[in-house]
């Protein structure tokens, strides 16, 4: 069996390689529907109420009256260099907008992930242990509706029940007016606050990150409990949980420490996976709970006709998923132990 | 006794992939999956009675303002209530199922065809063509579906046309990666082996063994994919670039009342309902289908 921390890194080195040709590759089709497919692009870039001259600085400024193969080259040089573009309507570049709003939406994200582990993964290996049996059918039946809530209906509901009606959390921003932001360390307030033990800003912006880092995790725990589910099944014909059962361990342990330990490796990788739909379903949710993200961004983009910031979005969130499934793979190669490196 | 059950269940699997008659006894097994079945049947059966007599279906016409006093709560007179402009929330539901129903079955049988097209061709070929669509379809899966819908939909201009075109052009990809790895296990079958063997020739084998059997499992997942391309569809419209006002779309009618969560919550909360349990009944029908063709739940199934 090789396994050398030498052969990790090359491992690691070429799936970068490959992050770096997505990325191009992703760019490409950004180019093609944003230059080449739309039917006006110089129209787009400028925003709809620009005026002609206006228009002619934006075909000067993207190069869109060059041949396809120079406007692409300028629009990759563009991206690698940090520029994305313009607003239209304000002039002032998308990077650095996006960049003030990247801590905000990566607390979301991962704030619903942890979530996910926490009740997606041992819901799959309650599911499990009652194969078939009515408990089953009730997780199934859970994950599903998960499955098939629309991010706003979701959103609109926690809404409506924990604010207006219970009334007992907050349904905007990230933290209750009047308490100042921690010192900015990572931008996540919730890691801020805890690294400079200001209290009142933790408690404030734990209460604000609930609503919508679950329903966030509500739309997607369901891949991460079906899949635990799944591998827990396969893992419970196999001789070391006979042996576990045969020693005369309590099913507790048999199940939560023998066997969900073997299926959490898939399970794990699958979440990393998950950055896709959790980025998708973060647009909707940002902006129903007026929370600061890139997410929130975008629909405001949507409604401004801020093309340049929807195209800059597309790459960003298509950056971060490509960074997920290197994580993932990575992770999964160091995680279990009959992956070779070499 | 072992095996009788294995025996047992191998033939109700060998009926799953030859005829109709033996999935619905799967169905019909579960509670859950025939809830989802009755549902599937309800939306086509209203889809179709809307689209061939919607003006003797609907009580109200869905674009038809003031129909009773605009924000009343569900009645009689109005099943469930009506919204700020005085419509008939009722009327307006029914009206939108034919298309967000036809849109999500249109999506996704497209993206069936192009995309299992793709995928079984690649990993039958093999070699450079093989590599070069994997690419491409790795590329097209690494941007969030919704977001590049979303965009495609923007550089088109709002319509549903457009946001149609926009879902396909991102839908294919993940049909294609799974029919190649599908394609890829079935060529070297040993079925497919003694075929050629035989003599029979590449397109036969292609035709007759490998899609037939790589038909099934994209289909299934088809059947699941239906009530995603309905929620990605609801939510473009929820965006503001899918359906445009005054259409009946159960997204648009979901943002169009957002306002209205606190005071009157069964405008915006009926017509996500009703996108609610579309995808619900596509996905509990497919999850099933889904754990007797995996063969990995299918062991523990025995």
């Amino acid at each position: 069996m090789k396994r050398n921390i030498w052969d990790l890194l090359l491992f690691i080195a070429k799936r970068i390689l490959v992050m770096f040709l997505l990325v191009i590759g992703v760019t490409f089709i950004t180019f093609l529907f944003s230059h080449v497919m739309a039917p006006d692009p110089a129209r787009l870039w400028a925003g709809r109420r620009a005026n002609a001259a206006r228009v002619q600085e934006i075909v000067a400024l993207y190069h869109l009256n060059q041949p396809y193969y120079i406007q692409y080259w300028y629009y990759l040089k563009g991206i690698f260099t940090g520029n994305l573009g313009v607003d239209p309507s304000t002039g002032s570049p998308i990077l650095p907008e996006i960049l003030q709003r990247l801590p905000a939406t990566l607390e979301l994200v991962f704030a619903s992930l942890v979530i996910m582990v926490v009740v997606g993964i041992p819901l799959g290996a309650l599911a499990a242990s009652r194969n078939g049996k009515a408990t089953d059918h009730l997780v199934r039946g859970f994950y599903l509706s998960g499955w098939a809530t629309p991010s706003f209906l979701g959103a609109l509901v926690l809404v409506l029940v924990f604010s207006y009606y219970l009334n007992v959390l907050p349904v905007q921003g990230m933290l209750t007016p009047g308490i100042s932001p921690p010192q900015t360390i990572t931008g996540m307030y919730v890691v801020d606050s805890l690294l400079t033990a200001n209290f009142p800003a933790l408690y404030s912006s734990l209460q604000h990150l609930i609503l919508p880092a679950t329903s966030l995790a509500f739309l997607n725990f369901g891949i991460a409990t079906r899949m635990t589910r799944a591998s827990m099944l396969e893992v419970f014909p196999l001789d070391y949980v006979k042996a576990a059962r045969a020693k005369g361990l309590s099913e507790y342990v048999v199940i939560y420490k023998h066997a969900l330990r073997n299926a959490l490796v898939s399970t794990v990788t699958v979440l990393a996976l998950l950055a896709g739909s959790l980025l998708s379903g973060d647009v909707v949710v940002e902006e129903i709970f007026g929370w600061p993200g890139i997410g929130a961004y975008a629909f405001t983009a949507v409604q401004a006709e801020n093309f340049p910031a929807i195209v800059a979005v597309t790459v960003v969130f298509s950056i971060g998923v490509i960074i997920a499934n290197l994580v993932a793979d990575v992770l999964y190669a160091v995680l279990d132990p009959k992956v070779e490196w070499g | 006794m072992e095996n009788k059950e294995t025996g047992h269940l191998e033939s109700i699997l060998s009926g799953a992939r030859s005829n109709a008659i033996s999935t619905w006894r799967i169905i019909r097994s579960s509670p859950l999956s025939m809830f989802g079945f009755g549902l599937i049947v309800l939306y086509v059966g209203v889809s179709v009675a809307v689209v061939v007599a919607g003006r003797y279906v609907l009580p109200y016409g869905p674009l038809q303002l003031n129909t009773g006093t605009p924000l009343s709560p569900p009645s009689f007179s109005h099943l469930f209530g009506t919204d700020n402009l005085g419509r008939d929330i009722f009327s307006r539901v029914l009206a939108a199922t034919p298309l967000d129903l036809g849109i999500g079955i249109g999506v996704s049988s497209l993206a069936l065809a192009v995309g299992g097209t793709i995928g079984l061709v690649s990993g039958f070929q093999g070699g450079l063509l093989d590599s070069v669509l994997m690419r491409i379809t790795d590329i097209f899966l690494s941007i969030p579906s919704l977001i590049l819908a979303l965009a495609v939909s923007v550089a088109l201009g709002p319509s549903v046309i457009h946001s149609v075109e926009a879902l396909s052009i991102v839908w294919w990809a993940s049909y294609a990666r799974l029919a190649r790895g599908q394609a890829l296990s079935i060529k070297n079958q040993l079925y497919v082996v003694a075929a050629r063997a035989s003599g029979t020739r590449e397109h036969v084998i292609l035709g007759r063994h490998v899609f037939r059997n790589l038909f099934d499992t994209l289909f299934i997942y088809m059947t699941m994919d239906i009530g995603t391309v309905i929620l990605t569809f609801s939510t473009l419209s929820f965006l503001g670039v899918g359906v445009q006002p005054p259409t009946p779309e159960w997204g648009s009618m979901v943002i169009d009342a957002n306002s209205y969560i606190a005071t009157q919550p069964w405008i915006p909360l009926i017509p996500g309902f009703a996108i609610f349990f579309a995808v619900f009944a596509f996905s509990l029908i497919g999850d099933v289908l889904r754990d007797i063709l995996d063969p990995k739940t299918r062991k523990s199934m025995l």
